[in-house]
């Protein structure tokens, strides 16, 4: 069992892959205590039981039983007709136990892979119950300033962040490069690192205010412009989360965008190309003409 | 008719916008943009009405014929069902 804080929440962290977390994890390594907003544990086993118990959803091999507060989630493998995975939680993802079945390779994924996406997924619908939600996105401070750059997989978030580094040097950190968290506090947005962060291990366990957020698409010239409300409702329902399986997250992540343009966090839409000029069409935006 | 279960209605910055939530996401990838009318009979539609009932509750609040009412109505209705949102 790990203690850690992420966003500051505790988490008692029990993963099955201890090889994969443990670097991930060990810059959020804190002191252990007997009341943690969070327990998540991870299994493999050979066989998963179906628990008696109501289902209250079903749909394409995938149902949810319910007892209560308490709820679980299965898959079925299409060919063999057993268990693939089995998600047990509470109603406020404070109490999280994942069984993965050994043979389980959905999707040409490993149990490793699974750990690592349920378990962010898991903590993203942990921390929407405590002021908070986990945009995808490539995330940097510059000099302190929290900057998101989101969009789809693919686009080139990350590509666009490490082109910022190269240009800033050491007044650049990369606070995660796929799964941040933004947490209000005080009434203000921050932004933190988290260990879930992609294919690379690119993440920081600081948090710094949050300056902007960028919805990031391929052009051919770099431009940055303010975004309609629409269009970044739209974004941010598509980089947020909002799952199939429990609309109260989906709810609460409404909530947070609400809440975020209260705060008045500037929010644009950045076409840009891989060039040095990209960089600098958002550091002009951000930076300089608002000093103006 | 109602609306069905599984949309949450916002208002940011005076743009009325509805997202689908929980297992309305699989099917509704789309959001929904509300004028102020549009809106108003959205919230109405939360319970299960009638359209005369929309039509009466239409006439209290806005300063419009019957027959505009009933063709507005109409068209809303036309466009909710299109998109299978009522049930």
């Amino acid at each position: 069992m790990k203690s850690i804080c992420v966003a500051g929440i505790h988490i008692n962290f029990e993963p099955f892959d201890n090889l994969f977390f443990e670097k991930r994890l060990t810059e959020y390594l804190c002191d252990a205590t007997t009341t943690p907003d969070m327990v998540m544990k991870v299994s493999v086993v050979e066989n998963i039981d179906v628990l008696q118990e109501n289902i209250v959803w079903e749909r394409n091999g995938i149902f949810i039983t319910s007892n209560g507060d308490k709820f679980c989630r299965y898959i079925k493998s299409k060919n063999s007709n057993k268990i693939g995975y089995a998600i047990h939680y509470t109603f406020d993802y404070s109490d999280v136990y994942i069984e993965l079945r050994s043979d389980f390779n959905y999707q040409g994924l490993s149990t490793t892979d699974w750990e690592y996406l349920f378990t962010g997924f898991m903590f993203a619908n942990r921390i929407s119950f405590l002021e908070g939600t986990v945009l995808h996105s490539s995330s940097i401070a510059y000099k302190n300033n929290g900057i998101l750059f989101s969009a789809d997989s693919g686009t080139g978030k990350s590509t666009h962040t490490a082109l910022w580094k190269k240009h800033f040097g050491d007044d650049v950190v990369t606070i995660n490069d796929d799964k941040p968290a933004i947490r209000f506090i005080d009434s203000n947005p921050y932004l933190f690192g988290t260990p879930w962060s992609g294919k690379t291990a690119m993440n920081s366990n600081i948090m710094v205010p949050l300056k902007c957020i960028v919805f990031l698409e391929r052009g051919i010239q770099n431009e940055i412009r303010e975004i309609s409300i629409v269009d970044s409702i739209q974004n941010f329902i598509r980089q947020l989360p909002n799952p199939y399986y429990d609309r109260s997250i989906g709810e609460r992540t409404i909530k947070f965008i609400e809440k975020l343009y209260s705060s008045n966090v500037p929010i644009y839409a950045l076409a840009c190309n891989i060039s040095d000029e990209a960089v600098m069409t958002v550091y002009n935006k951000i930076f300089k003409e608002q000093m103006k | 008719m109602k609306i069905k279960d599984g949309f949450v209605k916002t208002n940011i910055a005076d743009q009325c916008v509805v997202i689908p939530v929980g297992d309305k996401t699989i099917d509704f990838r789309c959001l929904i943009t509300l004028n102020e009318t549009g809106e108003f009979l959205w919230d109405i539609l939360q319970d299960d009405v009638s359209e005369d009932i929309l039509v009466n509750k239409m006439l209290s609040e806005y300063d419009v014929s019957e027959d505009e009412a009933r063709s507005d109505i109409s068209c809303f209705i036309e466009e909710l069902n299109e998109k299978n949102l009522l049930q």
